[in-house]
């Protein structure tokens, strides 16, 4: 897994026990997981991929192999998953026509069935719900707090100056539908 | 050309709203109706990491506009390829289908699969055609050397997208500017790592900026507010943090075009964008009055 800084850390060597052979069929019944198997471990993904360039650390080659292996908790449990933008960099590049930007999406959906979810994608799924749209103000404020909101006023006082920052801002018109369609979803379970 | 009109949360609800602006200005000097879809909510893109909450959310939009028997027209990429995704899912997958569908019922409201989503950028270029508007240029924009900078979701997966990867280059062209050979013109701005990763977000966007001024552009277009953002509003903030000088004014595409067809650039909201277009005018100013001498 990375540290804080994206490097990789001593890891303890994959015990054949604690395998899931089953993870990878898993992650092709899953929307956009369907090519996984495909993999052969070029490396061309974690090679054009933006956010490893920046980064370091996992990459998109390493967090496939990990899935085929079998380590799933490890796979759920990475950062990367969360981080890729997806771009699809790598999905155009890939000679055998995997997409690990659709993997990416398709591990996220799967961790958040176990209920692994980052604080800011629980902020943004709350305000959405509660908006109607996606308004950052409140989701920097739900995820960095008022202390966290003190050391952006610079850059929002900028935006507040051209009238682009809506500090008091409404939910949608008719936003009910919207929430009790949350809820409709969340029931039906797609 | 009629359409319902989708600005997304960026454009529609306030950071990007000089993007809008100058969409609605632009669009009714083009002709081109674009109708209020009152109840639109967010596209999906933002929650994309729960599939069905992601799907519910832009095929509800899509039927929003297919109640009015319309296309729906936006101005951000994010939109636009989550809108072209989730098509396609309710055309592949009919038990999905049915599932949502059955959800949007109890709003009486259905997606038949009739209403289709359009870029705005392609709409101008190709519904409009680039022909037509290099009739309507009044102002040609001589002396901008402009970085056409696509961003990842415009052009990418390009079997979703289906727009051709030099749309940019060739309306830059026709509005008489020249277009530079801009290196990253598809590589990320950061932008949708923002919340997830700070500091690489913000590198991205770097990058993207110091290698536009390497390529020798002296401003850049772009064609989705998120990475307009990037460039624009966090330009002074890069130049700070990495010590780098910039100064790029950062363009939407619909302020370019209106620039060039002669739009009172006060119109186009251009003092609304945060890195200062000013020199940039003046530039076009005098190249037009040497023109004219």
């Amino acid at each position: 897994m990375s540290d804080e800084k994206g490097g990789r850390m001593e890891e303890e060597r994959a015990s054949i026990a604690k395998l899931d052979p089953n993870f990878k069929y898993e992650i092709s019944q899953q929307h956009g997981g369907e090519d996984i198997m495909r993999c052969f471990q070029c490396g061309t993904c974690s090679a054009v991929c933006p956010v490893w360039e920046v980064r370091g650390g996992d990459d998109s080659q390493r967090i496939i192999k990990m899935a085929l292996l079998g380590m799933r908790d490890e796979v759920l449990h990475s950062d990367f998953i969360w981080l890729c933008v997806p771009c699809y960099t790598c999905t155009v590049r890939c000679p055998k026509g995997v997409s690990f930007g659709d993997i990416a999406l398709a591990l996220r959906n799967l961790a958040q069935e176990e209920g692994i979810i980052p604080k800011y994608v629980q902020a943004v799924i709350d305000t959405v719900k509660k908006f109607g749209w996606m308004n950052e103000f409140a989701v920097t404020l739900k995820t960095k707090g008022i202390t966290g909101l003190v050391g952006q006023i610079p850059f929002g006082l900028q935006l507040y100056r051209r009238g682009r920052l809506k500090i008091l801002a409404r939910p949608i018109y008719n936003v009910e539908q919207v929430r009790k369609m949350f809820d409709a979803v969340e029931r039906s379970g797609i | 050309m009629k359409f319902a009109y989708f600005p997304g949360c960026a454009a529609g609800h306030g950071t990007s709203i000089e993007y809008d602006s100058s969409a609605r200005v632009l669009a009714q000097r083009l002709g081109i109706e674009l109708i209020e879809l009152k109840e639109a909510s967010c596209c999906g893109t933002p929650v994309e990491s729960s599939h069905g909450l992601w799907l519910s959310l832009a095929v509800r939009n899509l039927a929003l506009a297919e109640r009015q028997k319309l296309d729906l027209v936006t101005v951000c990429s994010g939109c636009f390829v989550t809108f072209r995704k989730a098509i396609e899912e309710m055309e592949a997958y009919p038990d999905l289908n049915a599932k949502v569908n059955d959800i949007l019922s109890t709003f009486s409201l259905e997606y038949k699969g009739k209403t289709k989503i359009r870029h705005l950028l392609d709409v101008v270029v190709n519904d409009f055609g680039l022909k037509a508007l290099g009739k309507e240029v009044k102002t040609p924009l001589r002396g901008l050397k402009v970085a056409p900078y696509y961003g990842c979701w415009l052009l990418r997966p390009p079997e979703i997208t289906k727009i051709d990867d030099h749309i940019l280059d060739g309306l830059i062209d026709v509005l008489g500017a020249e277009s530079i050979a801009y290196g990253d013109r598809s590589k990320c701005c950061g932008g949708p790592l923002l919340l997830a990763d700070e500091k690489a977000a913000l590198t991205l966007a770097k990058d993207r900026l110091t290698n536009a001024k390497f390529d020798g552009a002296n401003c850049i277009v772009t064609a989705c507010p998120l990475c307009h953002f990037m460039l624009d509003a966090q330009q002074h903030r890069i130049e700070k943090t990495y010590s780098v000088k910039i100064g790029l004014p950062v363009l939407h595409f619909t302020q370019l075009v209106g620039l060039a067809l002669g739009i009172d650039p006060e119109h186009l909201k251009l003092s609304q964008n945060c890195v200062s277009t000013k020199r940039m005018l003046n530039t076009l100013n005098s190249a037009a009055t040497k023109g004219n001498s």
